[in-house]
Order: C-alpha cells, then sequence, then structure tokens
C-alpha cells in the first residue's frame, strides 16, 4: 500500500509541477488560457490529443468488454477510429482551426455562432456539448474510483479517489488554463501508454508467454478468439457502432478546440499521420488483458468486469508497478477531465454569460470560467456516486449525442448555403429522435443502434432548415468560410 | 475508401476461427491489423497529396489582420 501511494504521490507531484510551470509562462489574455495562444507544434499537438480522447473508456471499458466479447472487440472499435480521426480531422477539423484563426474563435460554439451570425447557435451547441459531456466525464471519474478501490485493496475508497482526482485536476486546470492542460498530457500520455504496454508484456510472460496464454484461452474459451455472429458482432450493431464511434471524436469540443490550438497545418497532419499507429499500440492491450482476464477471472457479470485491468495488475504485478498502474488510470482520466473542464468553461463564459450578460473583460472571463470549473466538477462528482451504469454503456450514450453534431460542424465549413435554422434544427431534430430511439420507440431495421436514427435526423434537419430559412448574411459566411475556401477551393472562389 | 469501408465491416469473417497465426495471434486480430497498416498508408496519401497546405498569410495567428485583431468580438456578439 506505502509503495502504491508514494508511486502516485511522485506522479500527481510531477503532474501539478508542469502545470505550475504552464501557469509562471502564461500571459493574462484569454486567447492564452483557453488555447495556449495557439501554438502546439506536432509532439504536443498529438499527445494532447491523444491524451484528451482516451479516457478510461479504452483503459478500463474496452477491457472489460473484451472480457464478454473477445478479440473482435479490436476489430470493433480500434480499426475504424484509425482511420475515422485522420478522415474527420481533414473534413471538419483542419476547416474548424483555419476558421477559428481566421476570427479569433476560442471554442467551437463561438466559431459556430460568427458562421451563422446567431448567438442561439452558440447557445444550443453548448447545451448539447454539455449534455453529452458530463456523462463523459463521470465515466472517467468512475474509472478511477474502480481501478483505486480493487488496486489499494479498498484502502483508498471508490469516492475518495474521485473526489481527489477531480481537486487535482481542477488545481492544475485553474491555475495554468490549456497550456497546462497540453503539456502535463505529454506526461501523462506517456505514463498510460507505457503502463499498458509493459503491463501487457509483464502479464504476458507471467502466464507463460504469449502463445500459452492464447492457448490457454483457446482450450477454455475458444468463441472469445473469434468474431461471434450476433450481439454486437450482427452487421447492423457493428456497422452502426463503427459509424458512431468514427464520428464521435470529432464531435467532442475538448477534441475540436485542442486542433484551433494547433500551430500550423503541419501539426495537425503529422498528428493523423500517427494516429493509426498509436491506436494499434494502445488497443491491442487492452483487448488481450480483457480476453486473458475471461480465463483467470471467470463469473464477472456486466458492468463488474469494468474492473478486470486492476484485477490482472493486482493479481501478476508487483506493487511499484501497481502503483503506476493506478497513475496511469489517473493519467488518462486527468488528461481528458482537464480538457473537458476547460472547454465547457470557456464555452460557458464566452458563449453564453458572454454573450447574453454585459461584456466581460478578458480577466473576468477567465476568474468566471475558473468559478464554473469548480460548479461542474462538483455535478460531475455527485453523477459519480450514483454509478449509473458500465463505463461502456454511458460513454455509448455521450458517443451517440455527440454524432448528431457532425452534420453541424461539417456543412457550417464546407456548405455556403447553410444557415442558423439549419444547424438548430439540425441539432434538435437529430437529438429527438436519437431520444426517441433510445426509448425504444423507432424501429431497428438490421438492429441498427440509435446513433443512426439521430444521425440521419441531423442531416435532413439540416437540409430542412437551410432549404427554408433566412440565409446567413454573406458577410458573416465570407467571414468565417473565406479562408477555408481560400485553402480548398483557391482564393478565385473564395470570392 | 468505400473498399476500406466495405472490408471493415467483415460478415465473411463471423465465427470463422482458422486458429492463431504464429501461434499467438487470432485470426481477428490479424485481420483487422492489417486493415489497419491499409488504412494508414491511406492516411498517409491522403495528409501527402490531398490535404491542401495553408496560405502563408494564415500561419501566425498573431499577424495583424483585422480579424484577429478582434479576439472574440465578431459579427454575432451583441
Amino acid at each position: 500500500m506505502t509503495t502504491i501511494a508514494l508511486v502516485n504521490v511522485g506522479y500527481l507531484l510531477i503532474t501539478l509541477t508542469i502545470g505550475a510551470i504552464a501557469y509562471r509562462r502564461r500571459s493574462l489574455g484569454a486567447d492564452d488560457y483557453f488555447l495556449g495562444g495557439r501554438s502546439a507544434r506536432t509532439v504536443v499537438l498529438f499527445m494532447a490529443l491523444f491524451g484528451t480522447n482516451v479516457t478510461p473508456f479504452v483503459l478500463l471499458g474496452i477491457p472489460g468488454l473484451s472480457y464478454h466479447h473477445g478479440i473482435g472487440v479490436f476489430g470493433l472499435n480500434a480499426a475504424i477510429i484509425a482511420l475515422g480521426v485522420p478522415l474527420t480531422f481533414y473534413l471538419i477539423g483542419y476547416p474548424a482551426y483555419l476558421a477559428a484563426r481566421r476570427v479569433g474563435a476560442l471554442t467551437p460554439a463561438e466559431l459556430y455562432a460568427e458562421r451563422f451570425a446567431s448567438p442561439a447557435v452558440g447557445l444550443v451547441l453548448f447545451l448539447a456539448y454539455f449534455v453529452y459531456t458530463l456523462p463523459y466525464m463521470v465515466t472517467a471519474v468512475i474509472g478511477v474510483g474502480l481501478s483505486a478501490a480493487v488496486l489499494t485493496g479498498g484502502a483508498l475508497s471508490f469516492a475518495a479517489a474521485a473526489a481527489a482526482v477531480l481537486v487535482i485536476t481542477l488545481l492544475y486546470t485553474t491555475l495554468g488554463g490549456m497550456r497546462a492542460t497540453m503539456w502535463t498530457n505529454v506526461f501523462q500520455g506517456t505514463v498510460f501508454l507505457g503502463l499498458m504496454v509493459a503491463a501487457t508484456a509483464w502479464i504476458a510472460a507471467d502466464l507463460g508467454g504469449p502463445t500459452a496464454a492464447m492457448e490457454r484461452v483457446a482450450a477454455s474459451r475458444p468463441e472469445l478468439l473469434v468474431k461471434a455472429s450476433g450481439g454486437a458482432m450482427a452487421p447492423g450493431p457493428w456497422a452502426s457502432w463503427g459509424l458512431a464511434i468514427a464520428l464521435t471524436v470529432i464531435g467532442f469540443p475538448h477534441i475540436l478546440v485542442r486542433l484551433f490550438a494547433a500551430r500550423d497545418a503541419t501539426a495537425i497532419k503529422n498528428a493523423c499521420r500517427l494516429y493509426p499507429l498509436i491506436m494499434i499500440v494502445l488497443w491491442i492491450p487492452a483487448v488481450l488483458l480483457g480476453v486473458w482476464g475471461a480465463i483467470e477471472f471467470p463469473g464477472l457479470v456486466a458492468k463488474a468486469s469494468d474492473s478486470i485491468l486492476p484485477m490482472m495488475i493486482e493479481a501478476h504485478l508487483p506493487p511499484a508497478v501497481m502503483g503506476l498502474a493506478l497513475a496511469a488510470v489517473l493519467a488518462a482520466v486527468m488528461s481528458t477531465l482537464d480538457a473537458q473542464l476547460l472547454t465547457l468553461s470557456s464555452m460557458l463564459t464566452r458563449d453564453v454569460l458572454g454573450r447574453y450578460l454585459p461584456r466581460f473583460t478578458e480577466r473576468r472571463e477567465v476568474a468566471l470560467g475558473r468559478a464554473f470549473l469548480l460548479v461542474i466538477a462538483v455535478a460531475v462528482f455527485a453523477i459519480v456516486m450514483l454509478e449509473p451504469a458500465s463505463i461502456f454503456e454511458i460513454a455509448a450514450f455521450a458517443f451517440s449525442g455527440y454524432v448528431t453534431l457532425v452534420p453541424v460542424l461539417y456543412l457550417g465549413l464546407r456548405w455556403r448555403r447553410m444557415n442558423a435554422a439549419g444547424a438548430i434544427t439540425s441539432i434538435v431534430a437529430g437529438n429527438l429522435v436519437l431520444l426517441l430511439a433510445w426509448g425504444g420507440l423507432l424501429p431497428k431495421p438490421w438492429v441498427i443502434l440509435p446513433v443512426v436514427w439521430g444521425l440521419g435526423a441531423a442531416i435532413v434537419g439540416a437540409w430542412l432548415g437551410a432549404r427554408f430559412g433566412p440565409a446567413t448574411p454573406e458577410a458573416a459566411r465570407r467571414r468565417v468560410m473565406g479562408p477555408v475556401d481560400e485553402v480548398f477551393a483557391g482564393p478565385e472562389r473564395s470570392g | 475508401m468505400l473498399v476500406l469501408l466495405v472490408l471493415h465491416v467483415d460478415v465473411w469473417n463471423q465465427g470463422r476461427g482458422d486458429g492463431l497465426i504464429l501461434g499467438f495471434i487470432p485470426y481477428d486480430l490479424a485481420y483487422h491489423l492489417l486493415w489497419m497498416l491499409v488504412a494508414w498508408a491511406v492516411v498517409i496519401y491522403m495528409t501527402i497529396f490531398v490535404w491542401p497546405d495553408e496560405q502563408v498569410d494564415q500561419v501566425d495567428p498573431t499577424s495583424p489582420t483585422p480579424e484577429n485583431k478582434e479576439v472574440g468580438g465578431g459579427a454575432a456578439r451583441p
């Protein structure tokens, strides 16, 4: 227990030190606090995107899912993300980066409010982001609670661990803003990636090598080594989940904001080139540990399998590495939580309060952003204490919601006729229909998942709104889309 | 791209065992690893040959253009 505590205190001290250094390097403007001065080069940008994107959904939820469904979980998730993330960064992320840079937007809601000359679009977008980001943050904190409870043998309770991670993340995020979160992400990403690879190699060796470990699975649970014919692996759910997981990442506001912080196009392109490779390195260990865990700890039911990774580590690794494992989960959680907290607070202060209340100075804006961080953290903690569902189930709900925003994010920057009515109709229709589908009120041909309904309704809503709503003033459209048109179509078509 | 998407929904691999490749890699894992490597090649091609670079005057956010002087204070603000 002492060793585990020491390793984690060391990890937290390093994280806070990085946050403090970033704090000393800050300037006072909102641009610096919320976007780190838009100066992230390849390594920092890539690790910030990677660290932000990886949560306990991967470190705990995927081993938990593989425990039940076997090796097919890799193809179901990792493969399509490896293509979906770079593709959506090209189609949406890069145009958003170009436009945000030109108009000085700090948040996605701000960018699209400018594009449509409509504060209402910013408000609706903020509400949608808020509704889906809160449960996604909950999955992260649940992950810390579960890991701490298993790895410390109950010495650190679920509630204490959840509260501690929220407090520490608040500390360095509040002080250092985006620069702190991006710098700490480099360290945190290294910690959890290194741990996953090292732990898998160690556990495989402890099981007699990868061949022996796989032969044990083949002998007692051969179905775990085969893509199943039904359930989540049937063609309908498989294809619709692929759609969700491929499109959802660009729908995360905290990812889009990270792209705003890029120094140049080269940094974004390099991040795309590295993404598929890092997916392989991280996801293979996550799936293998779940499959091997099914043999070693049979009988876990439903969300109990979320604890299989810490259980495997606790069974096979020495205390120092167990400490590192907990630090790795903390790293994965904090690297996402900080970005989510910062993005939500920046949208509330700039896109809601900043527009509807008397105008703030930049200093007051930052101060208000910090206060809102605290409010969000308390709300997350309250929901975590309810432990509403498994990590995968909560994440699936959030991911589906983010996908309904993708038509607006894409069409807003690439379709001249898209307007405020189209954006609002798309978001409202997409989410209403998604809700109906989640409630089982819509048919499920080929057993498709609710996300397909939500995405379809969002596309139809965008078209209807654009067809019948008033056009965006040309000056506002050109102000935001101008740099995108210049790059993608050349200056002669942009004017 | 379309071919990759079709190959991703690999209904023909459902229930297919085929033992362990090299003694420890399940067939389904090997299939999707290969798929990811092809996808990676597509991404490399896209970033080199398809993805347009930004204009030189868009690289520096501190350049004194009228637009980025007006941080956060754009047209939609009241």
